[in-house]
């Protein structure tokens, strides 16, 4: 065995980089620290998504003929396609869940500062990965739910002023929903999105051991930060016992609700009321507050304002206080966010039951 | 002490017989489910399933009332149809019951008032309509989709599919035609065959054998058989029928319309137990989840399934009520 690997490392010289990112020092007092497996857990929970989506895209059917029978045959009638599905549509809630938990620590914890600010931008940018990972795969097994809720979200789209109409039909593919949309999406949800995501993951990592871990900003963590140990085995063995644990949590959700399934898309119903994801249900919810012209201030302005604050916070928040009790201005902004979202969504769910 | 003890006996005899005749007046199990969703028939799992209407199980099985309205434009409207559903890992059971203050059982009866006949009758029916296969119209707009097309404009139905490759299964459960013999007649919808007929888009499923048959002589004057295991009797079934023979007849004597056989193959391949008690159908159905029949809608739990209903009270296809809105089955 020895010589077998001896030969590859001849050939590759492997050996060293590898044997150096698994040695790599990590400060102790992020050692079976929750909040410190986050960002493992994130991308734990985006490899069970390219996992089970690519078993799933050996059985879907990318036509607006046959989409729908191939997610009902797979959730119904292939064996365990049950619960490769329900990993795969509850995955994307956890990811969501996960990715902004670990966004969330990392803003009170001010990791964003410089030198950092790239490895935030990459977080903000996989943010909006996540998100339109859940737009795009919304639409693909071609029920009423995901049919409905794209009209909407495409229709959104179209409200921005002057070149509305151009974004809609980008998306659409044409006028209104049909293969053209649908291809797009599966293209985008399959290919497109996986590699950014992949390639900001990669960024996000290398900047992450370029920099080391953020300076801790209690008084305990600071008294443990000259203590190291390994990446391997200490921390990825953290970040697995917590993986299994989703997994497990993910099978037993898959389980006991499996994956939703609604009726197939009928472009001709008239009494289907739309609703989005739950992640997306705030901001549908706010929607309804801002009717007619009012409408873009909603769809147009709060997102571009939320994001772009996120892309220049780093610019912005200059400061050396690390401590969320020292910055009431930066800790009051994000609780006022977190507040917004918790209250509409609540309002949505209560109005849809 | 011995006056007391007899006393006692009696009053304990009193006990038991009230509570015995508590237990036979007891109402049925369905009187005190639980309501279900509006538009949902929620199936329950049991560990077996059969065709009694008083099984202990239904007083867990969430019943869905479903007001039936008049199909076609100023007819009255129908009952209130109260539906449950259980199944096991073999079948699926539907129980519905409505008022009907008459129990009709004798369709195209022949009446002999001493010199010729006449016929008349007709039977009380409910029909259960579930998609073949995955139909976004039909789990979208129901009945109106799948024989009364989406057209709002009554004149414009044509009572079918559209296409060929569109059909549905339709449990046509009929109390003088296929009650007797414990079974309802399986049927499939489809396109329209004959313009001019409104149920030419009704095919009866595959059989081998049986199935019922008009009991009419050559020249539609009158019945080709009476019953020989007893004259007076509502139904003639197949091996029982003997030829007309009028001169044992008397005045008024009724001879049943139909000789009836159950059909072998997909088109029996639904149990049913009907019984008209109190001014109230009840009738069991059960079916296999999966017939592996091309012509039969599969059930896989726990994936629900869109259906419709109709009712009949003593009447032909048409003045039929349905169930207006899009109905549900889900499993529990």
């Amino acid at each position: 065995m020895n010589r077998t690997f001896q030969w590859i490392d001849e050939r590759t010289g492997l050996s060293g980089p590898i044997r150096a990112f698994f040695n790599y020092p990590v400060p102790k007092y992020v050692h079976r620290n929750f909040l410190y497996t986050l960002g493992g857990l994130t991308l734990i929970s985006f490899s069970l998504q390219v996992i089970t989506g690519i078993l799933l895209v050996f059985y879907y059917d990318p036509s607006t003929e046959g989409a729908y029978n191939s997610v009902d045959y797979i959730t119904y009638i292939l064996p365990l396609g049950w619960l490769v599905r329900g990993i795969h549509h509850y995955g994307a809630s956890a990811m969501v869940i996960l990715i902004s938990l670990h966004m969330l620590r990392t803003y009170y914890y001010s990791a964003y500062k410089k030198p950092r600010e790239i490895n935030w931008l990459t977080g903000v940018l996989l943010l909006f990965l996540v998100l339109a990972f859940g737009f795009t795969g919304y639409l693909l097994p071609w029920d009423q739910k995901g049919y409905w809720a794209t009209k909407v979200g495409t229709e959104i789209a179209g409200s921005v002023p002057m070149m509305g109409a151009y974004i809609t039909k980008i998306m659409r593919g044409g006028a209104d929903l049909g293969q053209a949309t649908l291809t797009r999406f599966y293209a985008t949800h399959v290919m497109l999105l996986p590699t950014a995501v992949a390639l900001l993951i990669a960024v996000h990592i290398f900047q992450l051991r370029f920099h080391g871990m953020a300076p801790p900003i209690t008084e305990r963590a600071k008294a443990q930060s000259k203590k190291f140990l390994p990446f391997f085995p200490y921390w990825v063995v953290t970040d697995l016992i917590a993986g299994l644990g989703l997994l497990a949590l993910l099978v037993y959700i898959s389980y006991i609700n499996r994956a939703p399934l609604e009726f197939p898309a009928d472009p001709t119903s008239s009494n289907y009321l739309p609703r989005p994801e739950w992640y997306f249900l705030f901001f549908f919810q706010l929607l309804k507050y801002f009717p007619g012209k009012l409408e873009p201030v909603i769809t147009i302005a709060i997102p571009l304002f939320i994001f772009g604050s996120m892309l220049l916070l780093p610019f912005i928040d200059t400061s050396e206080e690390r401590r969320p009790w020292h910055k009431p201005v930066t800790t009051l902004v994000s609780i006022f966010y977190i507040v917004v979202i918790l209250v509409f969504t609540y309002l949505a769910m209560a109005e849809f039951g | 002490m011995k006056k007391l003890s007899i006393v006692t006996m009696l009053g304990l005899l009193l006990v038991l017989l009230l509570a015995a005749c508590g237990g036979g007046s007891a109402e049925p199990a369905a009187d005190n489910a639980p309501a279900s969703q509006p538009g949902t028939l929620t199936a329950v799992k049991v560990d077996a399933t059969s065709l009694d209407a008083n099984a202990p199980y239904w007083a867990n099985a969430p019943v869905l009332s479903v007001d039936t309205k008049a199909a076609v434009d100023g007819n009255p409207d129908g009952s209130t149809v109260k539906l449950q559903a259980v199944y096991d890992g073999q079948y699926l059971v539907i129980r519905s019951e409505w008022a009907d203050p008459t129990e009709s059982v004798l369709k195209n009866a022949w009446t002999w008032d001493g010199t010729a006949f006449t016929k008349s009758g007709d039977e009380d029916r409910i029909m259960i309509t579930w998609p073949i296969g995955n139909n976004a119209e039909f789990a979208s707009k129901g009945c109106a989709a799948a024989c009364h097309n989406s057209s709002e404009n009554q004149d414009e139905w044509w009572m079918g599919s559209d296409n060929a490759n569109i059909r549905y299964d339709n449990w046509h459960w009929k109390s003088a035609r296929t009650n007797p013999l414990g079974y309802t007649d399986d049927q499939w919808w489809s396109v329209l065959a004959d313009p001019a007929d409104p149920e030419s888009s009704r095919y009866g499923d595959a059989k081998d054998s049986g199935g019922y048959s008009d009991n009419v002589n050559e020249d539609k004057s009158g019945p080709q058989y009476m019953n020989g295991a007893g004259i007076t009797g509502d139904f003639i079934f197949k091996g029982d029928e003997v030829a007309i023979d009028t001169a044992a007849l008397v005045a008024g004597d009724v001879i049943p319309g139909l000789v009836l056989a159950k059909p072998v193959g997909s088109r029996g391949d639904i149990d049913a137990n009907g019984v008209w008690i109190n001014g109230n159908w009840v009738v069991v159905q059960r079916r296999l989840l999966n017939t592996g029949h091309d012509d039969d809608a599969v059930f896989t739990p726990p994936k629900p399934m869109p259906f419709g209903l109709s009712v009949v009270d003593n009447g032909g296809g048409l003045p039929h009520t349905v169930g207006p809105d899009v109905l549900t089955l889900e499993w529990k």
